[in-house]
């Protein structure tokens, strides 16, 4: 049942390439932002694991 | 601003840490055990340990109980100090170590006995399939419970990576084991054949890329800049790293089935993703090492940083030569092969191996608040284990190759040089004793890490919790400037989790909905036909032995495949197998041809004794199989199961299916009797003889309908 329901899904072949465009925008616009910030901005984050007091 | 006292659960963390060193030296016995049994077939001497049963407990205990413990003994440690606060509920943190531990033993107590549902890394039966669901599930509760009680506002790298390892594990293993039970201990795969195989290598793809390398990358992000004591090169760096990483490995998995009956823009699209997933991964690789920029005189005196340096350099090589071989024609050469064995040990042994002992050496003398009891052993370990990948992985490259090659070799005449298989597996045997070689020495690191963990616990003394304090997080956040976009999901623990599961379930639907559309993507062959009950009965003892460990059953579009094994294998001729059975290594021969090539007696003497008919060669013996009454109280659950998935037996077929059993049972005794083989029935040999029969006979001389 559940795959008739799916196979009369009409084009189905542009969900692919549909989704691909999605991606590829979503992957594009991260790097574009992340290459744009400034690297201190994440400098406070970044020690988060070197606090504590677990030193040998 | 107040400072609130809490403590870090530690005795969690030992606990992991004690199973993890516990069941990787059972995992690498069992590794080293089948090692030895492929160039010394004697050592199949009992069933329950022949190696068919004994390479996915083998798998099984590497993948979950070795490197599953050490994933939640990094992440109980790291994620409470990351957040800066103790786990959300002991209780929890208890039932999910005790009922791993469960499940773990569950394995070990069926698949030597052949309990199995045949897929991959995925053998474990249904019971213990909901076991795994429900204790993971525990595993995510205490996880975000302890997310949402943090005093840390931000969700540093690590995290990120455990929640998409929390989130895509429990996808994929839902969707993955979806089977119909026919007993306690048996079902069968809902899917069949090219589904069946299209499903099974999403999920077998991402549970390497879920629980073996994300987590892990979380355990890198954090315990790597903790032993140089300098933050990640760049967290920049890490924010592609794990996006772009979620986002193409899920799409990966159908690069396991180039070639084969899969249709071909699956392929396509597997393999492309698969090839940018190199980016994301050096770029992770290249974070965790540039992170010891200035700092790599420590690696000479300190021994985690060498397994770290050693880890990230495996992964990188494993992460290179993944998109390599996922190129068609390098997969033409590696598929089937030991370069796939190479392959994975590069990221077993080098990668979560080195990664986690690196981890252990750092944490248990800090939780044991003493020094390690002695470098110089763990010195000793790192080389030796280092020596070990070598000896294990060149000797498995060159077997890969030579085999390959030699499968290909045609004579001037345009027929192979090589005909008979077991010539190319003769000729690799002496690489199979390397490796087994390469594996003791690992083993041998192994234990004497143990020896040195022991003895640093005793000369230490457990802080079972470890104070620590930190102000409450406020209620309201005010950003003090105005922050990068990402700060904005680091601080969304929820949201985090929904848009990594956003991301890898459009990208799985995408990839299994169209396959789901049997009509247009797999054209029906009019004369295959299901399975007589003698038959299926020969295909579940095939799918209990494990005989898919060592025999495949697709024969590529290849002529050097053709010409050895026949007719290149059709979607449409697995659509009643479930599960499917197309393997991933040839050991033997592919079998999807086999029926009708050799006599029926023939393959009874080659189960009592396959050295009889094939001198040399290195397939265990199923004596066993001859003793052993085939079990037919079974045929008429298994026939309704059938038909519940859909395969067309008549209805009330399963009240008359024993009758027709022992029908061609009957005729199957009385052939061998002209032999001279003296056999009842009723025994399991007869069911196993009809099944490999009947491979691939369903199309000879037919043609394909075409899609309708």
């Amino acid at each position: 049942m559940y795959k008739e329901v799916i196979s009369g899904i009409k084009d189905i072949s542009v969900y692919p390439v549909f989704s691909f465009i999605v991606f590829f925008a979503f992957f594009s616009l991260m790097t574009f932002w992340v290459l744009k910030s400034k690297k201190n901005d994440f400098d406070e984050i970044s020690k988060i694991p070197l606090s504590g007091n677990d030193e040998q | 601003m107040t400072l609130e006292k809490f403590n870090y659960d530690n005795k969690i963390v030992r606990n992991f840490a004690v199973v993890t060193v516990m069941w990787g030296i059972v995992a690498m016995l069992v590794g080293l055990f089948i090692a030895l049994q492929i160039p010394f077939p004697g050592l199949n001497f009992e069933q329950h340990f022949t190696f068919g049963r004994l390479r996915p407990l083998h798998t099984n205990a590497i993948i979950f109980a070795f490197v599953g413990n050490g994933m939640f003994m990094g992440i109980y440690y790291s994620l409470q100090r990351l957040l800066k606060a103790r786990m959300f509920s002991d209780t929890l943190s208890r039932i999910h170590f005790w009922g791993w531990q469960l499940i773990i033993v569950s394995a070990a107590l069926t698949l030597p006995f052949g309990i199995t549902a045949g897929k991959e890394y995925a053998e474990l039966e249904w019971p213990i399939d909901i076991a795994i669901a429900i204790v993971w599930v525990i595993f995510g509760i205490n996880m975000f419970g302890t997310i949402i009680k943090r005093r840390e506002r931000h969700l540093y790298v690590a995290i990120w990576f455990y929640i998409a390892t929390v989130v895509t594990v429990a996808v994929l293993h839902i969707v993955n084991s979806m089977e119909l039970p026919v007993s306690f201990l048996k079902s069968y795969s809902v899917y069949a054949g090219v589904q069946d195989a299209l499903v099974q290598w999403w999920y077998g793809h991402n549970a390497v890329a879920f629980f073996l390398t994300t987590p892990y990358l979380g355990l890198m992000y954090y315990f790597v800049p903790k032993a140089v004591n300098r933050p990640i090169y760049s967290y920049r760096l890490s924010i592609i790293h794990f996006w772009a990483l979620i986002f193409l490995y899920i799409w990966a998995g159908p690069h396991h089935l180039l070639y084969t009956a899969l249709p071909d823009w699956a392929q396509s699209l597997g393999v492309v993703f698969s090839v940018m997933l190199i980016a994301p991964s050096w770029g992770g690789m290249i974070n965790g090492l540039l992170t010891l920029r200035g700092a790599w005189d420590r690696v000479r005196d300190n021994v985690e940083l060498k397994f770290f340096v050693v880890a990230i350099t495996a992964y990188g090589m494993a992460t290179f030569e993944g998109p390599m071989l996922s190129l068609k024609s390098q997969n033409a050469i590696a598929h089937y092969t030991d370069w796939i064995i190479a392959h994975v040990h590069i990221g077993g042994m080098g990668w979560n191996g080195f990664l986690t002992f690196g981890i252990l050496y750092w944490l248990i003398p800090r939780i044991y608040n003493t020094p390690l009891f002695s470098k110089k052993l763990a010195g000793f370990h790192f080389w030796i284990a280092t020596l070990g990948i070598m000896f294990y992985t060149i000797p498995m490259y060159f077997a890969g190759f030579t085999q390959h090659f030699m499968w290909k070799e045609f004579t001037e005449d345009g027929v192979l040089r090589y005909p008979n298989f077991l010539e190319t597996v003769v000729q690799i045997v002496p690489m199979y004793k390397l490796r087994a070689f390469g594996g003791l020495l690992y083993l041998t690191g192994a234990l004497t890490m143990v020896y040195n963990l022991v003895k640093t616990a005793y000369s230490g003394k457990l802080i079972e919790n470890e104070p620590a304090e930190a102000p409450a997080l406020e209620k309201v956040y005010v950003e003090e400037h105005k922050g990068h976009w990402h700060r904005w999901i680091e601080r969304r623990p929820i949201q985090m989790l929904m848009l990594s599961l956003i991301l890898i379930l459009i990208g799985g639907l995408v990839e299994l909905i169209p396959t789901f559309m049997i009509k247009s993507n797999i054209p029906t062959i009019a004369s295959v036909k299901p399975y007589t009950p003698l038959e299926l009965q020969g295909r579940d003892i095939y799918v209990r032995e494990g005989c898919y460990t060592c025999h495949s059953q697709m024969i590529r579009p290849f002529r050097f495949e053709t010409e050895r094994y026949g007719e290149y294998s059709k979607p449409g001729e697995f659509v009643y197998d479930h599960p499917f059975q197309w393997g991933s290594k040839r050991t033997g021969p592919d079998l999807q041809r086999e029926g009708g090539k050799y006599p029926n007696s023939w393959h009874y003497n080659h189960m009592e004794d396959p050295r009889t008919m094939s001198p040399g060669s290195i397939m265990p013996p199923y004596a066993a199989m001859i003793e052993n009454d085939l079990d037919t109280s079974s045929t008429a659950p298994k026939i309704r199961a059938m038909q519940t998935l859909g395969v067309p037996y008549p209805a009330g077929y399963d009240a008359q299916a024993n009758a027709d059993l022992m029908k061609q049972a009957n005729l199957i005794s009385a052939d061998l009797a002209k032999d001279g083989i003296k056999v009842m029935s009723n025994k399991e040999v007869i069911a196993i003889i009809a099944y490999l029969q009947r491979l691939g006979i369903d199309i000879k001389g037919e043609k394909l309908t075409g899609n309708k």
